[in-house]
């Protein structure tokens, strides 16, 4: 009696084993007969980190964003993210402060080629990005090349430009890995050039939400990401 | 894949170094002085130079204008104080001598004369790196009557003259 319960839970166990692998194995056959990998679908959302932490230690910054992508075939994703900045700039004789709103739509291409059924990108893509804001100049002291009068004019009083918009256009490359199941650390650089840029009279835009500090010398700016991100698998495609 | 990351923070690099340090070139032109050219009294139309010429300050006298210190010249470039009232008017007041002589006993000879000039103000962006410069209008120059006047005559290069920059005389003196 002892040795038949034995036998039967052990053969159960065995079976329940054998199934478990042979799932396994039945998978893994035909993924190597076809050299094809099961490929994960999904939504792709995250929120920037760099921005978080800039916004803990600078003072002159508070800004959050937040990003989402979306598989649309195997290198192609439909990529968006918007997020609100608030910035002060700050110069020797300029003082004022960028707040608003923006949203940045567009295509990455991922350019790796994975391992097995891995979904790491080290990709490349752009964005058209949109931005409304306002801008306050807080403080200016006049510019002189002469100095027989010292100190210059200083005007403490604030002023505020509101209605403000800017669109550009964005060049990203960037790096994701997947460092946990379905968890990506996302790295990339940004090269942007300004589209349309509707200055204030008498002023112009120092700093534009998502779109970073602007140029003297021209429509170019720079930016960074560091974002982490949760991939939530919707459904699966061999290859 | 060790490659493309190395690149990638290579990138990363340069675009952050990339931000300029916004130093406001001499070139740009910001904040004009006050250009102002000494004429003959009759034939108003000619440059006439002015001997022992010295600009100071009004209020403090060891304060002068090191290009004008005792010199030969048909053309004086005045710095205007930027500060203003409530109003948006300044004042600046200079003390100009011809015939400027020091003695040996220290004594001071020549013929000093006063100009107040006042003016309206405006403030006119020029770029991130220079901020904002001053430009002046509806400016009023008055020579301050005295006993031996050696500047006669005042006027403006046109009507409503303005300073917004420093390639024209704005205003001419004759004597």
């Amino acid at each position: 009696m002892k040795y038949t319960l034995q036998y039967v839970t052990s053969c159960f166990l065995f079976l329940c084993c054998l199934f478990v692998g042979a799932q396994e194995q039945e998978e893994d056959i035909k993924n190597i007969d076809s050299i094809k990998y099961v490929q994960k679908y999904g939504l792709r959302i995250g929120t920037d980190f760099s921005k978080l932490v800039r916004t803990a230690v600078d003072k002159e910054y508070s800004g959050f964003e937040i990003s989402g992508d979306f598989r649309l075939t195997k290198k192609l994703f439909a990529a968006a993210e918007i997020g609100n900045e608030e910035k002060t700039t700050t110069t020797d004789f300029l003082s004022a402060t960028a707040n608003g709103s923006y949203i940045k739509l567009g295509i990455d291409y991922n350019m790796y080629k994975n391992w097995l059924d891995m979904s790491n990108m080290i990709y490349s893509g752009f964005r058209l990005g949109y931005s409304t804001f306002s801008q306050t100049r807080n403080s200016f002291t006049v510019f002189s090349q002469d100095q027989f009068f010292e100190p210059q004019f200083t005007n403490t009083e604030s002023k505020e430009f509101n209605g403000l918009s800017a669109a550009w256009l964005e060049f990203i490359i960037g790096i994701k890995a997947e460092i946990f199941n379905n968890f990506f650390i996302t790295l990339n650089a940004q090269l942007k050039g300004t589209i349309s840029n509707n200055k204030p009279e008498n002023f112009e835009n120092l700093y534009i939400p998502g779109f970073n500090k602007t140029n003297d010398s021209g429509s170019f700016g720079v930016g960074y990401g560091y974002t982490f991100s949760y991939f939530i698998p919707i459904f699966k495609k061999k290859e | 894949m060790k490659k493309i990351t190395t690149l990638l923070l290579l990138f990363i690099c340069i675009a952050l170094s990339c931000e300029r340090d916004d130093i406001c070139s001499e070139d740009t032109p910001t904040t004009p002085r006050m250009i102002v050219e000494f004429r003959d009294l009759i034939l108003t139309d000619n440059p006439k130079n002015v001997t022992g010429l010295r600009v100071e300050d009004f209020e403090d006298d060891t304060r002068l204008l090191e290009d004008f210190n005792n010199v030969i010249a048909d053309q004086i470039v005045l710095p205007l104080d930027t500060n203003r009232d409530e109003l948006g008017v300044g004042i600046t007041k200079y003390r100009v001598y011809r015939d400027y002589e020091v003695l040996a006993d220290g004594t001071i000879e020549g013929n000093p004369d006063v100009i107040t000039i006042e003016y309206g103000v405006e403030d006119v962006y020029v770029s991130r790196a220079c901020g904002f410069k001053t430009t002046y209008k509806n400016i009023v120059i008055t020579i301050e009557p005295d006993a031996d006047n050696w500047m006669l005559f005042v006027a403006p290069e046109n009507d409503n003259q303005t300073v917004t920059n420093e390639n024209e005389i704005h205003f001419t003196i004759r004597h």
